[in-house]
Formats: C-alpha cells, sequence, structure tokens
C-alpha cells in the first residue's frame, strides 16, 4: 500500500460519512434507523480496515491497488447507506456521486489550503494540522455544499430516469479525479510539495468536482421544472375538458326543455284518458333528468354530482352515489373539483363501452376514524393493462388522454394521499384514502419518532 | 342466507324477492326471503339475524334513514341495500354503512351486483371467539376485541381489549387462525385488527391507543385491505 498508513481508512471513511450526510438529511429512513446506524458505522470501520489489511497483503506496489482501495471505502459508505436510508437504485447512485464530489472538494481544497499556508507549519502543532486540515475542511466543504446547492433546490429537485445518463457522466468524470488524486497524492508518481502536486492538480480536481456537484443539481431542478410545467398543462387542458362538460350539461337540459314544452303543450291538446296518462309518464321520465339535486353538505360536491348526474341520465348510466361532502371540507374547491369531476369523467367514458344494463358506477365517500375514502367503481369487464399501478389509456393519444389519472394522483398526494386503482370483481375501482383534515400534521412528529 | 325485502309496495317487493329467486337458482346460493310491508312490523320483531336487508327508503309514515339507523344500532353487520325513486334521498346512506343504494326501477344485472356486494360486506364483519389464556386463567375473546397479534420468537402475543396474551405458535398457524376476520399484515409477524384502525400514516398505522410500525414492502397489501374493510366489501 506504499505510503498509506492504517488510519487512513477510518480517516477516509468518516470524511466521506461526513460529506455524504448533507445529501441524506431529507431522505426517508429505513424503519429502526437508529439501530441500523448503529451497526453500519462501526461496521463500515471494522470492514474498512480489513480491506485495509487485505489490500496490504499483495505484493505489487501498484496505483491500481490504491484505487481500488479508496474505491472500496466509497463502496462501503454506500453500502451502509443503503442499510439505513428507503432509497432507489438512482437515488442512491447520486447520493453516492454526490458525496464522493463533495469529499473530493473538501480533499482538494484542503491540499491546496495545506500548501498555500506552508509557511505556518511551525505555529500549529501536527494534532491541530491534522484536525483542520483532515476534518475541519470536511465540516466547512459539507456545509458549503448543503448551503449553497443542496439548500435552496430542496423541495425542487425530481429524479427521472433519464437522469441515470448524467450520473454516470458524473461518475466517470468522478472516477478520473480520484484517479489523478491517486496520482498526485504520492511521491513515487509525482514529486510533492510542488506546485503541480500541490496546486494545480488538485485545482483541476476541486473544479471538476463542483461542476459535478452544480451538474448534478440542476439536471434534477430542472427536471423538477418540467413536470410541473406538465402539470399545468394538464391543469389546463382539464379545465377545457370540464368547460366541454358543463357545455353538454346545460345542452341537455335546453333539449329537454325544449321537448317539455312540446308534450306539455300535446298534453293539453289530448282527449283520451289512457294515452294521457302514457303521455304523462313520458313527460315524468323527461323530467327525471333533474333528478340530480344532491345534499351532500359540500357545495362543490352538489354541483358536481348534479352535472354528472345529468351527462349519466343522458348516457344510460345508472349512477349511485353516497357521499359524506363534509368530510371533504379540507380540500379546496378547485382541487376538489378536478379529482372529482376526472374521476367521474373518466368512468363515464369507461362504461359507455359496456352493453347498456351494464353501465354502472357507484361512489362512495365516508370517513372511518381519521382516513377519509372516496372509492369509485364502474363497469369494465376488459381489465385495463396496469403499469406502476396505473391504468394505462388505450386512447390513440398517450399524451392528452391518461392526463386525468396522473392529476387525480397529483391531487391525491397534494393532501398527503394515496390512489390505488384495480380491477376487482368485473369492476374498476378506484380509492383515494385521504388523512382527514389536521390529522396528519396534529400527529406527524409522533410518527417521526418513530 | 336470509333476505329481507321491506317495501311498502307489494309490486317492488314482489320484484326484488323474483330477483332473490333467481339469483338463488343460478348460483346456487340456498335464501330464505323475508317480505315486510312496513317498517314497525318489521323493526318489532327484528332481531339481528339476517344477513342482508332491501329497504325502501320512501314507505309513508317513517323516514327510510331512520328505520336505516334503528336497524344499524341494533345489528353492525347485516348488509343493507336502499331502494328508492329518487337518488338524492339515499345520498346519506354512509351515515348507516348502508352498502349502496338501487334506483327503481331495479334491473337484475344492478340487483345482483349490490347482492354479491352485500355478501361480501357481510363476510368482512363476521366475528368467532378465541380461547386464549394468561397467568388470570382462560378466557374467551371475541373476534373484534383483538387489536393486533405479534409474533415474538416462538410466541403469539395477542393484544385485545381484556388485556395480553401470550401463546406458542407460528405466524403461519396464526394467519390461518384468523382466516377471514378482518385481519392484515402490517409488518412481518404483526397482524392488526382492521376495525379498530384509526389511521393508516405512510410509515405508522395507528389504532385507538397504539402506534405500530408500517413496512415498505406491506404497504400497498395493507392500505388496500384496509380500504375493502371500511368500504364494507367492495
Amino acid at each position: 500500500m506504499g505510503e498509506i498508513t492504517v488510519f487512513s481508512c477510518f480517516r477516509f471513511l468518516a470524511q466521506m460519512m461526513i460529506s455524504e450526510s448533507v445529501f441524506l438529511l431529507d431522505s426517508p429512513r429505513k424503519p429502526h434507523f437508529a439501530r441500523r446506524l448503529a451497526v453500519a458505522v462501526p461496521g463500515s470501520f471494522l470492514l474498512g480496515y480489513l480491506w485495509f489489511q487485505l489490500l496490504s497483503l499483495l505484493p505489487a506496489e501498484s496505483a491500481l491497488i490504491v484505487i481500488l482501495y479508496w474505491l472500496g471505502l466509497f463502496g462501503l459508505t454506500v453500502w451502509g447507506i443503503y442499510n439505513c436510508f428507503a432509497l432507489e437504485k438512482t437515488e442512491l447512485l447520486f447520493v453516492g456521486i454526490g458525496g464522493y464530489a463533495t469529499e473530493h472538494m473538501s480533499f482538494t481544497l484542503a491540499r491546496i489550503v495545506q500548501h498555500v499556508c506552508n509557511g505556518y507549519r511551525e505555529v500549529i502543532s501536527v494534532a491541530a494540522e491534522n484536525l483542520i486540515y483532515r476534518f475541519l475542511f470536511y465540516l466547512l466543504g459539507a456545509f458549503f455544499v448543503w448551503y449553497c446547492i443542496i439548500r435552496p433546490n430542496r423541495n425542487k429537485a425530481a429524479f427521472n430516469p433519464q437522469d441515470l445518463r448524467i450520473a454516470l457522466l458524473s461518475l466517470v468524470l468522478l472516477l478520473a479525479d480520484v484517479v489523478l488524486s491517486v496520482f498526485y497524492g504520492q511521491e513515487r508518481f509525482v514529486p510533492q510539495r510542488t506546485l503541480a502536486a500541490n496546486i494545480l492538480l488538485p485545482g483541476y480536481g476541486l473544479l471538476c468536482s463542483l461542476l459535478i456537484l452544480l451538474m448534478a443539481f440542476y439536471v434534477l431542478r430542472e427536471n423538477r421544472m418540467q413536470q410541473e410545467r406538465q402539470m399545468m398543462d394538464q391543469l389546463l387542458r382539464m379545465a377545457n375538458a370540464q368547460r366541454k362538460s358543463s357545455r353538454e350539461a346545460i345542452d341537455i337540459i335546453n333539449m329537454k326543455c325544449h321537448d317539455l314544452k312540446h308534450q306539455v303543450s300535446a298534453l293539453a291538446a289530448m282527449q283520451d284518458d289512457s294515452a294521457r296518462q302514457e303521455y304523462v309518464d313520458e313527460v315524468k321520465k323527461a323530467v327525471s333528468i333533474y333528478d340530480a339535486d344532491y345534499h351532500t353538505g359540500c357545495e362543490v360536491l352538489d354541483y358536481i354530482l348534479r352535472e354528472k348526474t345529468l351527462l349519466a341520465n343522458q348516457y344510460n348510466v345508472l349512477f349511485s352515489c353516497m357521499a359524506d361532502g363534509a368530510a371533504l371540507d379540507f380540500i379546496s374547491s378547485a382541487d376538489l373539483y378536478a379529482l372529482m369531476g376526472n374521476a367521474l369523467d373518466n368512468a363515464l367514458e369507461r362504461v359507455q363501452k359496456e352493453a347498456q344494463e351494464e353501465r354502472t358506477i357507484s361512489l362512495q365517500i365516508k370517513r372511518a376514524g381519521e382516513m377519509v375514502l372516496i372509492h369509485l367503481e364502474n363497469r369494465c369487464s376488459r381489465p385495463p393493462e396496469f403499469q406502476d399501478g396505473l391504468p394505462v389509456t388505450d386512447k390513440a393519444d398517450k399524451n392528452a388522454h391518461g392526463f386525468g389519472v396522473r392529476s387525480i394522483v397529483y391531487i391525491a398526494g397534494k393532501y398527503d394521499g394515496e390512489v390505488y386503482m384495480r380491477q376487482k370483481n368485473g369492476n374498476f375501482c378506484l380509492d383515494v384514502l385521504l388523512p382527514a383534515h389536521g390529522a396528519e400534521t396534529a400527529s406527524a412528529p409522533a410518527a417521526e419518532e418513530a | 342466507m336470509k333476505a329481507v325485502v321491506l317495501d311498502d309496495m307489494p309490486a317492488d317487493a314482489a320484484r326484488i324477492t323474483g330477483y332473490l329467486k333467481r339469483y338463488q337458482s343460478e348460483n346456487n346460493v340456498p335464501i330464505q326471503i323475508s317480505v315486510f310491508h312496513s317498517s314497525i312490523e318489521f323493526l318489532e320483531q327484528f332481531d339481528g339475524s339476517y344477513d342482508v336487508i332491501f329497504l325502501d327508503i320512501e314507505m309513508p309514515g317513517c323516514n327510510g334513514l331512520e328505520v336505516a339507523h334503528e336497524i344499524r344500532a341494533r345489528d353492525a353487520a347485516v348488509g343493507l341495500i336502499f331502494i328508492t325513486n329518487m337518488a338524492q334521498y339515499a345520498i346519506r346512506g354512509y351515515e348507516v354503512n348502508a352498502i349502496d343504494f338501487m334506483l327503481k326501477p331495479v334491473s337484475y344485472y344492478n340487483f345482483s351486483q349490490k347482492l354479491e356486494k352485500a355478501i361480501r360486506f357481510v363476510r368482512s364483519r363476521s366475528s368467532r371467539d378465541f380461547i386464549l389464556a394468561n397467568e388470570d386463567g382462560i378466557s374467551r375473546i371475541e373476534g373484534n376485541e383483538i387489536l393486533y397479534v405479534e409474533k415474538s420468537k416462538d410466541y403469539l402475543i395477542y393484544h385485545t381489549t381484556q388485556g395480553t396474551f401470550r401463546q406458542r405458535g407460528t405466524a403461519k398457524a396464526l394467519k390461518e387462525q384468523l382466516q377471514g376476520l378482518p385481519f392484515a399484515e402490517c409488518t412481518a409477524g404483526c397482524l392488526v385488527n382492521l376495525d379498530w384502525v384509526s389511521r393508516v400514516g405512510k410509515e405508522s398505522v395507528y389504532l385507538k391507543q397504539e402506534q405500530l410500525p408500517l413496512s415498505r414492502r406491506m404497504k400497498k397489501t395493507f392500505t388496500q385491505c384496509y380500504i375493502d374493510y371500511i368500504g364494507g366489501g367492495f
């Protein structure tokens, strides 16, 4: 292992942990986090030590072994993160790269500063020097990355499968950086205490690390902006669809009114009693289209139900609904309109593919404990294809459609709710499970402790 | 299965009984049918022995929803299905945990769908007794008195409203034992009575007094079981 001492593995692991930790502040933790951490940290140190001893056994003195050594230690910390945090593989890769880039940034900076301040060597003790250059710089570097890059982008970052390319690109750049540092870090490769070994090469490494960090974060930020733009597009499209459906409802009423006028005048002119009764029945049936005056305790919901019942009657769809509208009072009108409007539109559209007597839609909104459940069920004899738990649209224009489903998920997420869709007993079921207003926020701290 | 048709209009009641008979012969399910034309007459003899009640909610001299409240107060497990002329009359059916409602005139397809839901509802509300022992002796515990059961090494720990019981057993045997009762697994080896769940959080399940961890792996299945249960066998 040449000039590398056994302490290096503990030092490097600690430095890596400091650097990676800032990327993990908001990451979801696995259950029994404290216990896992208590195993992973000493575990990494122990394995790191064994790794050093193992590589020391190799007789060869090559840079390759040194590179392997550092990467192995890095791998150990990634393993630790994997065990303590509930992260997707891409997220793990991202945290690993970010952490290593941060560590490398601190390392190069410390090296440069140490060289520049070489004159003060006599003033401070070796212990203090080690403390400053081996730890303080890493703490500062990690804080800098958190303060300048992570914090402003918090909640603005979003992963996207395409980011894998960026991650791999960053990884290549990072590896090149690490390899370079192995060479300029050792006397036998590059003469130490020279401008090249202590300023130029580390300076180049510093630049690369910073670029990796910025690149990774800005790509994520861009993704998030793109997602938001798509969501805006969707909401706009949805508003258009809703307007169309409202206009259709008005058209139906106008048409029925017109028919009624004629039927009533025909009725007045009629003499025969039995024919008259028949006619009255027909008029009654025509009037039944207004059988949609709901009082659920939520005006927006009443309005949506009225409109959709009108459409359901028009399309000969049996629509039954039991709804505790008051349970939804914590959802804003616009969101409720979008959520329920979309869900019912999808159901109405789907059910029209069925035989007439099987066109059934049933909606239930109820409270249970501290939860609110919205359950919408419609007949669906041909099960749709599911992808990631959501049905895939069978319409040709996949971009324009299917947005209904996505916006339902989006709105539910806004209220900490979850959406489940599945095919059951010949019906398509949409369930939106939401924590009732206030419940989630009130006991959230308790959930953290668990 | 015991079904009741409660409707003041003999013609409407006859239609439903006809459908029940048809369902019985088509699906080979023996159904014992009782018909009542007045809610007072029905409530007088109501003893909670029925499985499904088809209830017309517009009968003269009474409010159908009040009758439903009365029925629900006496029997939490019976499947209630409303029959109505006007959809808006049944909109508050959630108050009595009704399964659904049907608009007159009822079609057979719609009827059979709702009846099947009712059967699932009744099944999801069934309960059984358990004989459990602890240092105070042997107790008979009803299924719905069990809050949750967890496995600890070779033991099963039953947390009930009557205290805690420890018994030797395996997770597999426990699952078989609880088969058909509304229990779902929130973490490996811990089965929760869904009836006691007040909230399903991101990482925890909240019972009235307690909080249990909810594992990521089990979350989807657990939540779906919970939804099915509070929905009453969708």
